[in-house]
């Protein structure tokens, strides 16, 4: 290390946060340490006590540059940048767990969702008690029977921390690289759990760039000392030459201070999370904030470069309410038919599809429920469907059979009405087409139903009109079931806020869910005819549903023994949703417009 | 004396192949630049062929440090007083580090004429002979001046104004290798000069000198099992210039085309960031630095296979090999098409009895090499009118460009690239003998359908076709590919979604003026919204010292 660097280092080694940023700083503004040195180590000391003496959550302001607000700055190294630093190296020691391995839950939200699990009184206030890394957990759990005087056996806390584990591909990759050109990787693990939790985990995940696991537990050491012991070790193998050993670590205190202090090289990686203050989100406090946290953090940060905003707004608010919405479907549904209101096309019903079970489905609108023969009628269907106003009457006339001008349906409200009405008479008397709607109608829900089912519904359709108007098809038809009722409606409404709240953001979710759908206009006999609405690009289409599949994906493959992952209260969606408002109303206009 | 000059492995090796056929006995002098190694390793292999004693003498180029003393950078903008003013600086640059002189070879041979010895031979129309930049290259400029002109922007200025490339009327002839040149290509210039043809005619202990030279070593091929050479390419010079997408790409090649094969694995000299012992476990990789031609001298038997996604280097190994798998430029950008168009080989391989094979709109390669590793033996039945269509999707191309030569009576497999369901712009459609396949691919990215379209009046063919399923797992992807048909008649309500698509694609000319709208008015709000992001963090975000 050159000892310009090792002089920045020990000004910024104060904790993670100046590290960070006075790295930050320095590829910024480096030139300014030799035109301006005098301001640079003005700043560099602003930095050291804003983040460090006043640990300031205020935007930072510093002196002779244009744009100070570096806390806004999203800095990754690039991934082959980052390699070349590293090949350089016969040995790197990481951190693994919490850098290339992340658990999705640790602490006291893990020990409390253990204990509603073990059903032992006092688990998590005696597992919190004996944490010390540097004891194997067996002996940590044998201290915790004594404690709580029950047999309790660390296995079930094994299973969930695996079963719990996000894989962090941006390093995934850099320790591969580093690997398939010779340089070796030691995992130094700072835990309890034992080493084959370890080595299993990256069997499972095909992960084979390492070469030596060791853990404090297995060892009996902290992990400063582990650490150094290593750095020496190979240092001495290579004979002291320059570029022996290098360390890559994102739990700064420990790996990196430390080392660093002692003139080694070390490479801090400020684990994905830590960039989510960047978001506006709530700050929730429950086992979900936790894993919410871990989830975003990694799925937005874990690249060199920014996510897109479509996909960053995807991900952090409106995938966990479409996850939440499904994970409470289910739970509701139990044992029965579970059948989505609206459109197979549904994003929602695709989801279930995917991840859940497989759903029935029945294409279904207000419009189909309530041909519209007046303008009183249009006036309605307008109210109950805002989206439709979005189709060009065309597309909509063709679905009937006849044309229209092209242009917005309110605007061509009048054309399109006569034309309808000329359409019905031409095909004879008014009555008997509608007796024959109704038949078709009638026979197109019975082949979905059965006599005596037990159904679940769960609308999807805009501001629950159609899934009303189904039910009262249904009652209309005499058709004899047994259901529940359940909609985004139902769901949103659970929470505490104000209705004008509830309303507004339910409108903004229902409106981006609803594009690209084709919607039903009239079941005959013979034909089901539908109009198809405005096309969204496909990139800003993939990167909304890749974000919320990828949510979805990962929460979906993380389970406990007698529970799912824990869920997003009512409030706390409404609390997520209002943070997002202003980019999923941005989204929306990107989409749908 | 005879002078070389060349900038890259490949070059070396052609020189150096060149100097020991045909001037064994005569003087040489070997000019390489710097940029062709680091320079440890440079200084390594110089010293390495100066034991062997081939050359009088061996110089580096350092072209850096030319650049920086003759000053001006020259951009497009330049103008002919500028350009001529550099090259005029250079040639004195040059004449000052190599005093002797260039009047003194009897002979040049120059590889990259657009560096500075180049330039200095042009611009005093000093005569030489010119090395293609790879095997075949010569007969695809258009390529060569484009990944000039993307690596080296001074180098495409000063190749255009002085025609290097080969390309002035100075150029005595061009050594190229004929064999890979594209067919129908003529240069009254060229002559034939192929490394494997020449290095054959070689006595064998200066081929191994050679094969040494480079470090290269025997690769053991078992006898038992089939082998399959991939030739990589450096990420910087693919279109998508991400190395992820490099290592998704290449599993995917691999996955299709040498699943069970012994895979040996020779990355391109710069290709350092794919760990691919770690990727394809079992696998053999080449060293880096050895160039592919040497390849055939370290291989006990001919390959069965070569694949390169579009590496240049394939030219010099279809000598060894016995077929050859290249992808074009497609697959650097589209890899993942490559399921579409398996799928579509495998609805080929049911339904074919002869007919004609069209695919003017689909990529040929791609389709080709599926066709030959699934065996499918493509042999045009001339009593046989029927045709088989096949076509990509992108824009209306089938429908418009080739709706003269197209008959009703044809059977069309249709593969939705784009999604855009433009096939159903043509009235004459018949939904009753269309079957809509679903190509279903489930892998890191989640679970994703593909849709393929096949039209027939055949009955008999549809049956065929509804009745046909597949699945298969691609391990080194991790992905799962399966194929299965709906006819789209059964299902009114997919009839109906359908025919409002049909009719929202028809009035398309609204809807792309509408969505050109749509997508302007996106573009400014994202440039407004990540204008700060653009410009004070992105542009900068750099290497941070460590």
């Amino acid at each position: 290390m050159n000892i310009k660097k090792m002089i920045f280092h020990a000004l910024t080694n104060f904790n993670g946060e100046i590290s960070y940023y006075g790295e930050v700083y320095l590829t910024r503004c480096g030139n300014m340490a030799g035109t301006k040195p005098f301001l640079f180590a003005w700043n560099i000391m602003k930095i050291n006590f804003h983040y460090g003496i006043a640990k300031s959550k205020e935007p930072l302001k510093l002196s002779g540059i244009k744009e100070n607000n570096i806390d806004q700055v999203y800095s990754r190294l690039k991934l082959t940048q980052n390699m070349r630093i590293m090949l350089d190296y016969k040995h790197l020691i990481t951190d693994l767990w919490g850098s290339l391995l992340k658990p999705v839950l640790s602490g006291e939200a893990l020990y409390k969702i253990l204990e509603d699990d073990l059903q032992i009184e006092g688990f998590a206030k005696a597992r919190k008690k004996f944490d010390d890394k540097k004891l194997p957990i067996e002996e940590i759990y044998n201290k915790i029977e004594k404690e709580v005087q029950k047999p309790v056996s660390p296995d079930l806390e094994i299973k969930m921390v695996s079963d719990a584990v996000i894989v962090n591909p941006y390093v995934l990759e850099i320790l591969d690289t580093v690997a398939a050109n010779h340089t070796s990787i030691t995992a130094v693990i700072d835990s309890s759990y034992p080493e084959e939790m370890f080595n299993d985990l990256l069997k499972k995940n095909m992960i084979c760039c390492i070469s030596e696991l060791v853990t404090t537990s297995q060892k009996k050491k902290n992990i400063g000392k582990l650490v150094s012991e290593y750095v020496r070790k190979y240092k001495k193998e290579e004979k002291g030459y320059g570029k022996s050993v290098r360390i890559f670590a994102s739990d700064y205190d420990k790996y990196i201070l430390k080392q660093r202090r002692k003139g080694n090289t070390a490479t801090y990686y400020p684990a994905p999370e830590y960039f989510l203050k960047r978001n506006n989100i709530p700050d929730f406090k429950s086992s979900f904030g936790e894993l919410y946290r871990m989830v975003e953090g990694n799925l937005n940060y874990s690249r060199p470069l920014l996510r897109s905003d479509t996909y960053q707004t995807s991900v952090l608010y409106l995938a966990p309410v479409i996850y939440g919405f499904l994970q409470e479907v289910l739970e509701r549904a139990d044992e029965r038919k579970i059948v989505f209101i609206g459109s197979s096309e549904h994003m929602i019903v695709k989801y279930f599809n995917k991840y859940m079970g497989n759903a029935h489905v029945i294409e279904w609108s207000y419009l189909v429920a309530n041909q519209p023969k007046k303008s009183d009628d249009w006036d309605e269907v307008f109210r109950c469907m805002p989206f439709l106003d979005k189709i060009s009457a065309d597309r909509i006339a063709f679905g009937l059979g006849f044309t229209a001008p092209s242009y917005k349906l309110e605007r061509a409200r009048s054309d399109f009405m006569k034309a309808w009405r000329e359409s019905r008479s031409s095909h004879g008397d008014k009555e008997d087409n509608y007796v024959e709607e109704s038949n078709a109608i009638k026979s197109y829900l019975e082949s979905f139903l059965q006599d005596k089912e037990q159904v679940f519904f769960v609308d999807l359709t805009e501001k629950d009109m159609g899934g009303k108007s189904l039910l009262e098809k249904l009652k209309e038809y005499n058709i004899n079931i047994d259901y529940e009722y359940f909609s985004i409606h139902s769901y949103l409404d659970e929470s505490n806020m104000a209705d004008p709240v509830k309303m507004r953001l339910e409108e903004l979710i229902q409106n981006i869910m609803q594009m690209e759908l084709p919607v039903l206009l009239r079941i005959d006999k013979d034909k089901i005819s539908f109009a198809q609405a405005p096309m969204v690009p496909t990139e800003e289409k993939d990167r909304l549903y890749g974000g919320i599949n990828e949510y979805i994906r990962i929460m979906s493959g993380i389970t406990y023994k007698n529970q799912s992952v824990p869920k997003i209260t009512a409030d706390e969606v409404m609390k997520l949703l209002l943070s997002g408002e202003t980019s999923i109303q941005r989204l929306k206009r990107r989409l749908v417009g | 004396m005879i002078l070389y000059h060349g900038s890259t492995a490949y070059h070396v090796l052609c020189c150096i192949v060149h100097k020991l056929f045909y001037y064994r006995n005569m003087k040489a002098v070997l000019m390489i630049t710097e940029y062709m190694a680091p320079k440890d390793e440079l200084n390594k292999f110089i010293n390495d062929i100066k034991e062997r004693g081939w050359f009088e003498d061996i110089f580096i180029v350092p072209e850096s440090e030319f650049r920086r003393k003759a000053g001006n950078k020259l951009t497009e903008r330049s103008d002919t007083e500028e350009i001529e003013g550099v090259v005029n600086k250079l040639n004195d640059i040059l004449l000052e580090w190599y005093p002797a002189g260039f009047r003194q070879f009897d002979d040049a041979y120059i590889a990259a004429d657009q560096w500075t010895v180049g330039t200095y031979y042009l611009s005093n129309k000093i005569p030489y002979y010119y090395f293609e930049d790879a095997s075949g290259l010569l007969g695809d400029e258009k390529r060569y001046l484009k990944l000039m002109k993307e690596s080296t922007p001074q180098n495409y200025i000063l190749c255009e104004y002085l025609q290097a490339a080969g390309r002035n009327r100075i150029v005595k002839g061009k050594l190229c290798d004929m064999n890979n040149l594209p067919e129908g290509f003529y240069d009254e210039k060229a002559i034939d000069f192929s490394i494997y043809k020449t290095m054959c005619q070689m006595d064998r202990d200066t081929r191994m000198q050679i094969v040494s030279l480079y470090g290269g070593e025997m690769v053991p091929m078992p006898e038992y099992k089939a082998t399959t050479v991939f030739l990589t390419q450096y990420y910087n010079n693919l279109k998508i210039r991400e190395v992820g997408i490099q290592k998704k790409m290449t599993k995917l090649i691999i996955d299709y085309f040498a699943e069970n094969s012994n895979l040996i694995i020779k990355p391109h000299p710069k290709d350092r960031y794919i760990p691919y012992e770690e990727i394809f476990p079992g696998c053999t990789v080449i060293k880096r630095s050895i160039p592919s031609e040497i390849l055939p001298f370290m291989l006990p038997k001919a390959a069965d296979e070569v694949i390169t996604p579009n590496s240049t280097s394939i030219g010099g190994m279809r000598n060894c090999c016995q077929k050859v798998y290249l992808f074009g430029e497609e697959i650097e950008v589209h890899y993942e098409r490559l399921h579409l168009y398996y799928a579509a080989s495998k609805i080929i391989e049911a339904i074919y009895s002869g007919q004609e094979l069209c695919y003017p709109n689909a990529n040929s390669l791609f389709l080709n090499n599926f066709l030959d590793k699934l065996d499918i033996n493509i042999s045009y039945d001339n009593c046989s009118s029927n045709k088989i269509w096949l076509d990509a999707g992108e824009g209306y191309k089938l429908l418009e460009k080739d709706s003269e030569s197209f008959s009703k009576e044809d059977t069309i497999i249709f593969l939705e690239v784009e999604e855009h369901y433009t096939l159903f712009w043509n009235e004459w459609i018949n939904r009753e003998n269309m079957i809509q396949l679903i190509v279903e691919v489930d892998d890191e990215r989640g679970c994703r359908e593909h849709v393929i379209w096949f039209y027939s009046k055949d009955k008999e063919l549809r049956e065929k076709v509804i009745n046909m399923s597949f699945e298969r797992e691609l391990k080194n992807t991790g992905a799962n590919i399966g194929l299965s048909a709906m006819e789209v008649t059964e299902n009114m309500i997919l009839e109906g979604k359908l025919e409002a698509m049909r009719y929202a694609m028809q009035t398309k000319e609204n809807e792309s003026n509408d969505r050109v709208l749509h997508q302007a008015a996106e573009i400014i709000e994202k440039y407004e919204e990540e204008k700060w992001r653009t410009e004070k963090v992105l542009m900068r975000e750099g290497i941070l010292p460590m």
